[in-house]
């Protein structure tokens, strides 16, 4: 009985300390979270991207600052080069990060490899895939794909940092 | 190259700021806010020479009518990233050269720590790693020179935080420069300089809300003009950090707003602390940069020895290099070197310091990229230089120490 009235007790006071305290963010999950192609761009010796997450409203969630993405194709996985030391990011949704993906343009056939997807693969293993900048499939230069550390992007939001 | 610089010559395009006619700048780091001069305009092979060109601390101590005595032994903290291998023997022949007394690590006066407070971690042995930190070792090069012009007394201490915080714009990059702040002044610093910039957002502008009553913690407020008028770059946005601008010095008393210097309006804060309600409405009640400024130009930069190049590319020797990375470690070497620390919250004496304390700079403007009209929360002054505060130069660059 008396360890009823204790759960009792407990529940009831569950809803006053949601209530006051914001909950501790969570690993991100794909479901947590959108994310966004732009700036597209392509020249002779060098192909760009932008690849920006956004958390959906509400959530708060953690990601190594470290981009958790493969790239494939026809050809299978080309290498991988990505920046960041390890460290661990808040995702808000006044907060998005961004993270650029370039590539060398191949400048002979035999130094062309084939890419059509990329994953973006979350802390809590969930998965998201998608085509590579644009659909279809295309041709980069064999030495690979290069991603910046997530960076932070500018988006406080309404009454942010005041407090 | 044609043959060897003409160094007389060089010097006298610096007092003259006419040295970018026939030379460039490029930026040392992608959140370093330093320009070194280049050999060549459009080039990046830095424009080295055997002997200093740049300005020298006597002549900073007499466009800033510095006394004559620095007897301070107060500790000027410098945060930067990566390791500098030739950081204490390159600071050996920059203070000899311009006769400023030894500060060596042997003797304690030079501390070389890592901002988790142990000693450095080696320089890096990767590529990119070893290329990243030759870069920064001009940063760093230029922060300990500087802080040295501004204090000749004083000890040093470099605390040095991962070299990918060179290149990284996120908030594991802040927090590894909140954390170096709290561990240089938990060994003992009393100015601390950040001449590094990052985007503000939303959780280094209220997390890492760096303020330390009694610490002077200053930051380069940017190197890019007028930035937009809605964030200034963190740590220079916080209201508990000192902003410093820049200016174009070509002789004591002939001062104009750099043209790059940052300056802006941080909406995430109301005010800095101490700032009173006429600067602030520039920003429309939000918290205006700069506090304070000093030569800044790499037209009239100064001069930097380096020679750490572990790429094998040939050493920097003397450079000349400007960006608000110079004036930043200057102004916090002055509030050490002056010492009157106790009432210090971010910039709150300046604000509370005479007028004289300060030369007032009132020409130029920094609106190459941005415009003050174009943003209706910044008024004219945050972009252009006028009596009294302005956002280039704040309330103007030190005459003396009064200010600090």
């Amino acid at each position: 009985m008396k360890k009823l009235a204790l759960a009792l007790a407990g529940l009831l006071a569950l809803p006053t300390l949601t209530a006051a305290a914001s909950p501790p963010p969570v690993p991100c999950s794909v479901n947590l979270v959108s994310f966004y192609y732009g700036g597209f761009s392509q020249n002779l010796s060098l192909g760009s991207f932008d690849l920006t997450l956004l958390a959906h409203d509400g959530v708060t969630c953690t990601l190594p600052d470290t981009p958790l993405i493969t790239v494939g194709g026809p050809d299978g996985s080309p290498p991988l080069h990505v920046d960041g030391r390890g460290g661990t990011l808040v995702l808000r949704p006044n907060s998005p990060l961004h993270a650029v993906i370039s590539y060398n343009t191949p400048d002979l056939p035999e130094n062309a490899l084939k890419v059509s997807f990329l994953r973006l693969s979350m802390p809590d293993k969930s998965l998201r895939g998608t085509y590579f900048g644009t659909p279809g499939v295309l041709d980069i230069n064999k030495n690979g794909v290069f991603v910046t550390a997530w960076r932070t992007g500018l988006g406080l939001g309404q009454g942010e940092g005041t407090s | 190259m044609a043959g060897q610089p003409d160094v007389p010559q060089l010097h006298q395009q610096v007092h003259s700021a006419t040295l970018l006619r026939n030379h460039g700048v490029r930026p040392v780091c992608a959140h370093c806010q330093s320009l070194v001069v280049t050999s060549t305009p459009g080039g990046s092979a830095p424009l080295s020479t055997a002997a200093p060109a740049g300005y020298s601390p006597a002549e900073l101590a007499a466009a800033y009518s510095l006394p004559a005595n620095s007897s301070s032994r107060a500790t000027i903290a410098l945060i930067g990233a990566g390791v500098d291998g030739n950081l204490a023997a390159d600071l050996a022949v920059y203070r000899s050269t311009f006769g400023l007394p030894a500060c060596t690590v042997e003797s304690g006066c030079l501390r070389l720590l890592d901002y988790t407070g142990g000693t450095q971690v080696p320089p890096q042995t990767g590529d990119e790693g070893k290329a990243i930190e030759e870069q920064v070792a001009e940063e760093t090069s230029l922060d300990v020179d500087m802080a040295s012009a501004a204090c000749p007394s004083c000890r040093l201490m470099y605390v040095a935080v991962p070299w990918q915080d060179a290149i990284d714009d996120n908030d594991v990059s802040t927090g590894d420069f909140a954390q170096a702040v709290h561990t240089a002044i938990a060994a003992g610093a009393s100015a601390v300089s950040i001449s590094y910039g990052y985007t503000a957002d939303v959780t280094n502008t209220r997390q890492f809300a760096l303020s330390h009553k009694g610490v002077a913690i200053t930051a380069s407020s940017g190197d890019e003009g007028f930035n937009g008028g809605v964030h200034e770059s963190w740590p220079a946005d916080l209201p508990g950090v000192i902003a410093v601008g820049g200016t174009s010095l070509t002789a004591p008393g002939k001062e104009t707003a750099w043209s790059l210097a940052g300056s802006g309006c941080e909406t995430a804060f109301p005010k800095a602390n101490g700032q009173p309600k006429a600067v602030t409405a520039a920003c429309n009640g939000h918290r205006a940069a700069s506090d304070v400024s000093a030569d800044a130009d790499p037209a009239t930069g100064v001069a930097v020895y380096d020679t750490y190049a572990p790429t094998g590319d040939g050493p920097g020797n003397w450079l000349v290099i400007g960006g608000t990375s110079a004036s930043s470690p200057y102004v916090a070497g002055l509030y050490a070197r002056a010492g009157h620390l106790a009432d210090v919250d971010g910039p709150n004496t300046l604000y509370a310091a005479p007028k004289t304390a300060f030369n007032d700079v009132t020409s130029g403007n920094n609106e190459s990229f941005h415009q003050c009209t174009d943003f209706p929360g910044s008024a004219a002054a945050v972009c252009n230089a006028g009596p009294g505060w302005d956002g280039p130069t704040g309330l103007g660059s030190p005459h003396g120490l009064a200010a600090f």
